[in-house]
């Protein structure tokens, strides 16, 4: 019985300190923006996942703020074995902006390895899961965000989230 | 009781659950600010593994692994254009994990022993360096990772994170040719990682090689690796290959391209506001200092601080004083030719009620001289004699007892100097001010002639040659080099005026003064006391008797007409006698003087001729 008073005053707290984050915080985790604009502004999306090695992939946060992405993108031209493709898509599902990320759960790891702190060595592991984001200039138009993967020439889609 | 102990063991572990989900906004420092975000490459550095208490550490840490790489080409040559920002990132405890199974609180995650490589300082929470960038400087073309961890390690990927030990701000530098330049190594990493790059290839052709414009120059050539032959690198010592040397003229120009790249001036318009400020979470009393980091080149800044003093500023890197406790919005509109944005970040400033501040300014003074101008005014600002005055806390005011000086306060000045902090605690010293007068008199003068009086003498004062000199403050006194003029000064004569101000400052003038020696009907007498002239009027022979003894005898005489002229002069004559006869048969009708000189005086005597 004490146990179960001190379990529900905990769980009880949780909740309490859980709804004490800013409205700010919040609104970031739920896909809105950090800030209030007084005017429109371009805006930087960055959209965190995490995967696992079963292709299990899940959105876990994404952040908006104020900004112009510039210089060469991020995206790989033509994907490889393994790699996703992140779609940004309208209401009707039809490609707001497209970027190929290299497999994330495939990491090239630089070292050093030996007492000889100027040379380094290279080692590639594949992990089982893994988390990644992709940052992308801000659309209006995105409402949704299909994951797919390039395997075989040819692309599977995982999932889709409903973005808004 | 027993309740509340136990509760007291789960609440301070519910409030570190809850601390470690708390919002990304995070106070920031410029390390190195060169430019509008939009004319930059913006290198933004978080840090790992440092508590509150060493969040200045941290700034130490990221400056000077910011300095080592921008004393590095090509990043030498651009620090004109790259801005560095650190993040402060507040963990809970110092330092890495040494096992990645096992994380410590730290913010990011960072661990050695990461995939079982005792090096290989990994970031685990990769996505929170994401947010953490994102929230606080979304413009970022570079993010970096430094742990505070003096063990050697560092790690590559899309945020390379690297170690405080003294070597690994190389492997930074080395991974940020990979991210930033799309570098290959040029060491052989193994053939997974072959591949045609621009520092990386099978063509061995100097014709086609796509370094081939580099080739023969600075030890470029085509070079294979011996794990692996048909694979070549364009140089052999290159920091692609060893941490230590420089980058190759390669790999160098790569990250050129890029840099030039991102300096590019954009296509005109309008700004987009953006801000950050040191410290977020402050004592009542404590000051803040704002950084704009608005891209698109702004010309102009409207601050707004709810709470804060001042309530607005129009300055790019404003400071502001918070007094009461409160979350206080701040806003920034960011201006230039092309209009326009606003950014309003909510409760951005969170000001705790103060701890009470009871300690006075630190007073830093000096003194100072300062010049007073041509209206003879001076006037000196609380800053000119300020040298550093700081307060624990924030310093409201600086003040000083005097700061309008005048002529009448040539010379030292004993003033007071007094500073009042955010609390109203006050200091006060003394400070000598020094008044000179630099401004020389201006002389205003004007020539002048003049005649001399009946004894042959005339008197010069300078208010007779004086035409309006003026100074600043005011004259003292005007002289002249000569101002007796006798028979020997006839004609013109260059005469000296001296003009001298209260302050000492003295001028000259060169004025000429034409004697003329002209005698007036009514300047002589035809009768003195002791001398009788007859007949008068005369016809061809003049008697002069002197009435008294023999002393009286003059050396010499001469007659002179009206116009002063010299019509006969005298010097053979009988001294002891009592009479001279003159004779003036050869003179015409009119009035004549007869000038009489001995040893002291001169003496005249009018008479006139009638023929």
């Amino acid at each position: 019985m004490k146990f179960f008073s001190l379990f529900s005053f905990t769980f009880c707290l949780l909740i309490f300190i859980s709804s004490c984050k800013s409205s700010r915080e919040q609104a970031q985790e739920d896909g809105s923006k950090v800030d209030f604009v007084v005017q429109e502004t371009p805006e930087i999306l960055s959209v965190n996942f995490s995967l696992k090695s079963n292709d299990s992939i899940n959105m876990i946060s994404s952040i908006k703020n104020f900004g112009r992405l510039r210089g060469e993108s991020d995206s790989k031209s033509e994907p490889s074995e393994g790699d996703l493709i992140i779609s940004f898509l309208n209401e009707s599902n039809t490609v707001c902006t497209q970027t190929i990320l290299q497999n994330p759960l495939v990491k090239r790891l630089e070292y050093s390895e030996t007492d000889d702190i100027s040379t380094l060595s290279s080692k590639t592991v594949e992990l089982d899961s893994v988390e990644f984001f992709v940052r992308v200039q801000y659309d209006p138009c995105f409402k949704h965000i299909k994951v797919g993967k390039f395997t075989e020439d040819k692309i599977i889609d995982i999932k889709v989230f409903r973005f808004f | 009781m027993k309740n509340i102990q136990k509760y007291g063991l789960f609440f301070p572990l519910l409030l570190l659950l809850c601390g470690s989900i708390q919002g990304q906004i995070m106070p920031v420092e410029v390390i190195h600010f060169s430019t509008t975000p939009s004319q930059a490459t913006n290198i933004v550095i978080v840090g790992d593994g440092y508590t509150l208490e060493q969040q200045d550490k941290f700034i130490i840490d990221a400056r000077k692994a910011s300095i080592e790489m921008l004393n590095q080409l090509p990043w030498r040559n651009y620090r004109g254009s790259i801005n560095v920002i650190a993040i402060k990132v507040v963990s809970e405890v110092t330092g890495a994990s040494r096992d990645p199974n096992k994380l410590i609180n730290n913010y990011f995650g960072s661990s050695y022993w990461s995939f079982n490589i005792e090096r290989l300082l990994y970031a685990w929470h990769s996505s929170k360096v994401g947010n953490v960038l994102m929230s606080n400087a979304p413009f970022y073309d570079i993010g970096v990772i430094v742990v505070n961890d003096n063990k050697y390690g560092g790690s590559g990927g899309t945020f390379s994170a690297f170690s405080t030990h003294q070597s690994a701000t190389e492997i930074m530098i080395h991974e940020i040719g990979h991210s930033f330049g799309r570098l290959s190594d040029e060491y052989w990493a193994g053939p997974q990682y072959a591949r045609e790059n621009s520092n990386m290839t099978q063509n061995t052709n100097p014709e086609t090689v796509i370094w081939k414009r580099f080739l023969n120059r600075n030890e470029v050539g085509i070079y294979p690796h011996a794990e692996s032959p048909t694979w070549h690198r364009p140089h052999q010592n290159c920091k692609m290959r060893f941490l230590g040397p420089p980058f190759c003229g390669v790999c160098s120009n790569e990250l050129t391209v890029r840099l030039q790249n991102l300096s590019r001036v954009p296509p005109p318009t309008r700004p987009i506001a953006f801000f950050g400020a040191d410290i977020l979470e402050i004592e009542a009393g404590k000051t803040v200092n704002f950084f704009d980091f608005s891209s698109y080149a702004p010309t102009g800044w409207e601050w707004e601080f709810e709470g804060g003093t001042p309530k607005s500023s129009t300055d790019r890197y404003p400071r502001v004083t918070y007094k009461t406790a409160g979350n206080f919005n701040v806003t920034l509109k960011a201006k230039n030719a092309n209009g326009e944005n606003v950014l309003l970040r909510n409760d951005f400033i969170t000001v705790l009620p103060g701890m009470g501040d009871n300690t006075p300014p630190t007073i830093k003074i000096k003194n100072i001289k300062v010049a007073l101008d041509k209206n003879g005014i001076a006037t000196v600002k609380p800053e000119d004699v300020d040298d550093g005055t700081f307060d624990d806390v924030a310093l409201e005011s600086l003040e000083l007892s005097k700061t309008e000086f005048c002529c009448e306060d040539h010379g030292e000045n004993v003033v007071v100097f007094k500073a009042t902090d955010t609390s109203g605690n006050t200091a006060s010293e003394k400070v000598i001010i020094t008044v000179v007068d630099k401004i020389l008199p201006t002389p205003k003068t004007k020539n002048i002639t003049i005649q001399l009086d009946e004894n042959g003498f005339a008197s010069l004062k300078p208010k007779d040659v004086d035409d309006g000199s003026f100074d600043n403050c005011s004259i003292k006194s005007m002289s002249l080099s000569k101002t007796e003029f006798g028979i020997g000064d006839s004609g013109e004569n260059k005469v000296i005026f001296t003009v001298i101000d209260v302050c000492g400052n003295s001028c000259e003038a060169e004025i000429i003064v034409t004697v003329e020696i002209f005698l007036s009907a009514d300047s002589g007498n035809a009768e003195l006391d002791n001398i009788k002239l007859y007949p008068n009027p005369a016809n061809d022979l003049v008697v002069i008797e002197f009435l008294q003894s023999h002393d009286q005898m003059p050396q010499s005489l001469q007659i002179l007409d009206l116009n002063g002229r010299l019509m006969k002069e005298v010097t053979q004559f009988e001294k002891t006698g009592k009479f001279i006869y003159l004779d003036v048969n050869g003179l015409p009708s009119g009035q004549y003087f007869v000038r009489f000189y001995n040893q002291t005086t001169v003496q005249v005597l009018r008479f006139v001729i009638e023929k």
